[in-house]
Parts: structure tokens; C-alpha cells; sequence
């Protein structure tokens, strides 16, 4: 363990606690529900009161995906706007505007005017690769409306309350930090055969290393606990057990689809601090 | 380059006449050691060390300073305590120092270039916690244990003595000389760019499991340290500094004592 984790101002944070709320609900929207799910909704989630293992294991320069990635982000948006604009109020101030975006790009680091292949690294850009070890005690509860379908279709919907408890990962993370934004990408589990490999996970400097796919490698949720929650009454029915283990199940599903689509390579999380921009940087 | 259209200005004709009388080729004078300069810097080095050592006061003094300041730190740091100090035991040996013109200065202004060279060790090492912000203000920290000597020191030395009126400060606070004590003379001095400053970094980062001498850490630093070197005193940036008045005062006035002569430095 190299961090000093402060977690009793974490865990119990109401403001941390609802925002990873929203997040998983936001993304619980987009997903597409099965015939026998009316809907899914997180109703509470909690971090607990045990705190994650992180251990630092190398500090490098980030990996060029990330500045490609700022790179792209920043040629989509920004200088096509400045172009547009100028380009209707005359021919007068173009020029000028192209050697602005031009000193801005140096001097920024990103926000390259020229197509570059790579934006320019700052040398305090920073990189770390961490080992994450979580075995705590976080809930989530998700409230689910469950649909039944026997002996007609959409014969009566069910109310169904379900916790997400005992998640367990040991997992090796990126966190990378560059133009004031912060990336976080799950790599792979401590226990995959990958790691067997190489004694450095990054040193070949790039994604090479872990390849794309992420089914290829052990899932990074090692344990984790569905419970589920009917009314007491319907428990003696088999029909309406078995659609609530399927439940269940998809709802694992989900939860893992989540983790792997939103937070492990090549996917990552990504933090931008630049609003709170304060220029003057010693 | 050497402009023509000057050269019959006063100034010129000054350091003509300075240089005549004082029986100084610029072009055949040969470069000159300053072994007696040595030698009076490492005297004033060495009484420097001793009062250090002495009083032990300077680490001290140094915690001091930065715990008085530890408010202006940025947000990510935590205080920083001084663990160790280590002020060297050599001296700089500065040689094969020459007169020549400022290059574009059409002749107007004289400077000394001197090489420097230093071997040594100065060691600060401090110990401090990175504090990460997010999600919450100190959410978790990441213990920091660095020591930065500076092992090699090599440079050539450009000194002048000059009036104020050329230049401007780099400060954007607009902390002028001119305003108080524009007047007066200055010693100048800057390093020129092709310097050579080594450094030896170590570093230990973690609570109970540490990550050592990592050498994306000693990058960051020397590379900060650099960049606080190039934009204060090398070229073409000059460090300005204004001199005393060298009048003899009875309030400067002093009797025998055993106490060293020093009038080279503090």
C-alpha cells in the first residue's frame, strides 16, 4: 500500500456516494432491457467503510494514446470553429487567427492548429501505474420493475429490490495526468497470465502491450454478490424465482459490460479539470 | 557585426582610453587565471559553512522559511520538511578568465568572461506528501521522500559592471530599480547556455510499499530546476544586482580583531 487513503471523509461522502449514483444510472439507460425487465434503476449506493489497497508500481511518461486522444478531441472541436468563423467574416483576420492557433499550440501543448501526429508532451505530465485492491464493503441497491410473463405475456409486473455487495477486484490501473486532465483505464487482472510475459507492463511504451480485446483476459471483477428482494408471498413460486436468478444475472452482466466498456483498455475514464483554469502556472 | 556608426561616440572613446590605460589588448591580452579569486571565495565559503554547521541554522532556518510559507504551496502538496542540508566541501574554481566587447553592443560595453567549475555535492532533501484532491480534498496522500544534489557544475561566467538604462526587467510586477535606485552601478552577471549542470536525484515514494529512484521523478525535477536556472541567470537573461557604495564610511570604519578580511561577499 503506497497511498494514504483518507477514507472515512470518502466512504460516507453523500455528495461522492450520489454522483457515482447518477453515473451508474446514466448508464444504466442506455442499456437495452430484457423482455422480463420493465426497468432498472439505482435507488442507493454506498462506498463503505473499507477502503481499496492502492500500491504505486511505476511512474512513467503517459502512454501516447492519451495525448492522441486530447489531440483528436481538440482538432474536432475548437480550430474548425475558429476557421468557420473567420472564414465568413472576411479574409482579413485569417492569417492572423492561424498564427494564434499556432503559438497557442505551442505554448498550450495541445489544441494543434496543424494536424500533428503527436501533441507536444509537458515534461510534468505524469504517469502512474497503480495496483488496486478492493475486497470492502460497498452496496449498491437497484430497484427493478420485473416483468412476468407466465401464463401470458406481461401477465403482472414485480417490484424487485436487488444489492450489489461483496465486489472484489485486484486489478492493475493507469492513471495518468497530462493537460489538466486526469485518465483512468483498468488494464487487466494481477493474476493474468498477460502480466507472466514482461516485467513492464508499459515499457513498450505503447497499447501493444495489452492488446484490444478485453474478453481475452481475466475479468476484472473477481467476486461479487446479487442478492434480490420480492415480496414474501410470491417467494414459493418457482416461476417467479427463476426469472429473478435470471435477473440476477443480467443485472452481473451489466455491471461487468459497465466496467469494461467504460473504465478498461482501450476504453478509460476521463477527468477534465481545465474549467477551473488558472493560467499562471510557476 | 561590429557596428561602425558608434564608434566614435563618448562611450567608446571611454573604454578605449579604459582599456589603453590599463594596458588590455581585447584581442591579444591573454586569458588570465584567478587563482587569488579561489582563493578568496573558498575563505568565504568556508566561514559560510562553518557558522552553518556550527549553529546548525540553516536547516532550521530553512523549515522556518517554509513552514512561514507553507500557505502559498499549491493545493496538491502537503508541508515539506527539510530532512537534510548539505552545503559541500569544495570550492568552485573559477579560470581562464578574459576581457572582450558585449557582443552587440557596438563596442560600448565591456564584460568578463570567466569558465566556473564546480565539483561537489549540495544536497537538499525533503520529505513531503502528495495530496490527491479528488473526489474529495485530501482524499488519500502519497508520501514523498526526495533528495536533489547538484554533483557538477559547469559554466562560463559572463560579469560586467553597468548603469541600469539598457534593460528591463523580466518582472511583471513591474519591481523596478529604475524607480528608487535606478542610479548607481550594477553587477551584472549570466551564464552562458551551454552549460553543464549534473545532478544526482533520489527518491522514495510510497507508505508501506515503496517505489525507488524512479527516473521519470529525477527527469521532473531536473527539469525544473533547469527551467528555474534558464529564466533567471543564463543567457539571455542576466541576474542584475545593484552594488554598494564603496566610499569609505566611519560607519564602515573597523580596528584589528582576529576576524578575516573579506570584502568580496557577505
Amino acid at each position: 500500500m503506497s497511498f494514504e487513503i483518507n477514507w472515512e471523509d470518502v466512504g460516507e461522502d453523500p455528495v461522492i456516494n450520489n454522483s457515482i449514483k447518477a453515473f451508474l444510472n446514466s448508464q444504466l439507460q442506455a442499456i437495452a432491457l430484457p423482455s422480463y425487465v420493465n426497468s432498472l434503476q439505482v435507488t442507493n449506493f454506498r462506498l463503505g467503510h473499507i477502503p481499496p489497497k492502492i500500491t504505486l508500481r511505476e511512474i512513467t511518461d503517459p502512454l501516447s494514446e492519451f495525448y492522441e486522444h486530447i489531440a483528436s478531441e481538440s482538432e474536432g472541436t475548437k480550430p474548425k470553429e475558429h476557421l468557420r468563423k473567420h472564414s465568413t467574416d472576411g479574409s482579413d483576420g485569417q492569417d492572423q487567427v492561424d498564427d494564434d492557433e499556432e503559438e497557442e499550440a505551442l505554448n498550450a501543448g495541445k489544441d494543434g492548429f496543424e494536424p500533428e501526429p503527436k501533441p507536444t508532451s509537458n515534461p510534468s505530465d505524469m504517469q502512474f501505474l497503480v495496483e488496486v485492491d478492493y475486497k470492502g464493503d460497498m452496496t449498491i441497491e437497484v430497484n427493478a420493475e420485473l416483468a412476468l410473463n407466465y401464463p401470458s405475456p406481461s401477465f403482472m409486473s414485480l417490484p424487485v429490490k436487488l444489492s450489489i455487495t461483496d465486489l472484489g477486484v485486484h486489478v492493475l490501473c493507469l492513471v495518468a495526468y497530462l493537460s489538466k486532465q486526469l485518465f483512468i483505464s483498468f488494464l487487466c487482472d494481477v493474476a493474468d497470465p498477460v502480466l507472466d510475459a514482461r516485467e513492464s507492463i508499459t515499457d513498450s511504451g505503447s497499447s501493444a502491450f495489452l492488446g484490444k480485446k478485453s474478453l481475452e483476459r481475466i475479468s476484472l471483477i473477481r467476486s461479487i454478490k446479487i442478492e434480490s428482494e420480492i415480496g414474501e408471498q410470491n417467494d414459493v413460486e418457482g416461476s417467479v424465482l427463476r426469472s429473478v436468478g435470471k435477473l440476477e444475472q443480467f443485472l452481473l452482466e451489466v455491471f461487468k459490460t459497465i466496467v469494461k466498456v467504460e473504465a478498461a483498455w482501450p476504453s478509460w475514464i476521463n477527468l477534465d479539470f481545465n474549467e477551473d483554469d488558472s493560467d499562471q502556472e510557476e | 557585426v561590429e557596428g561602425s556608426e558608434d564608434i566614435d561616440s563618448p562611450k567608446f572613446s571611454q573604454i578605449d582610453t579604459i582599456l589603453e590605460k590599463t594596458y588590455y589588448n581585447v584581442d591579444t591580452h591573454s586569458p588570465e587565471t584567478l587563482d587569488w579569486f579561489n582563493v578568496l571565495i573558498a575563505q568565504t565559503i568556508q566561514q559560510f559553512r562553518e557558522e552553518a554547521l556550527q549553529k546548525d541554522n540553516i536547516v532550521h532556518s530553512l523549515n522556518d522559511f517554509v513552514s512561514r510559507r507553507s500557505e502559498e504551496l499549491p493545493q496538491y502538496l502537503d508541508t515539506i520538511k527539510i530532512t537534510e542540508l548539505d552545503i559541500g566541501e569544495d570550492f568552485p574554481i573559477f579560470s581562464n578568465c578574459r576581457i572582450q566587447y558585449s557582443p552587440n553592443s557596438n563596442k560600448q560595453r565591456l564584460e568578463a568572461k570567466i569558465d566556473i567549475d564546480l565539483s561537489d555535492r549540495l544536497a537538499l532533501g525533503i520529505e513531503t506528501k502528495l495530496l490527491i484532491n479528488y473526489p474529495k480534498t485530501f482524499a488519500a496522500a502519497l508520501p514523498v521522500q526526495l533528495t536533489v544534489s547538484v554533483v557538477r557544475f559547469q559554466a562560463c561566467l559572463t560579469v560586467s559592471l553597468t548603469s541600469a538604462e539598457e534593460f528591463t526587467s523580466t518582472a511583471e510586477d513591474g519591481a523596478s530599480y529604475e524607480t528608487d535606485n535606478g542610479s548607481g552601478y550594477f553587477l551584472m552577471f549570466s551564464f552562458s547556455p551551454e552549460y553543464r549542470l549534473e545532478f544526482d536525484i533520489e527518491s522514495l515514494i510510497g507508505a508501506r510499499s515503496k517505489l525507488q529512484n524512479i527516473p521519470k521523478i529525477g527527469s521532473l525535477i531536473e527539469y525544473q530546476i533547469k527551467k528555474w536556472f534558464v529564466e533567471r541567470c543564463v543567457e539571455p537573461r542576466f541576474q542584475f544586482i545593484k552594488l554598494p557604495s564603496l566610499w569609505p564610511r566611519s560607519k564602515n570604519t573597523r580596528e584589528e580583531k582576529p576576524e578575516n578580511d573579506d570584502m568580496s561577499m557577505k
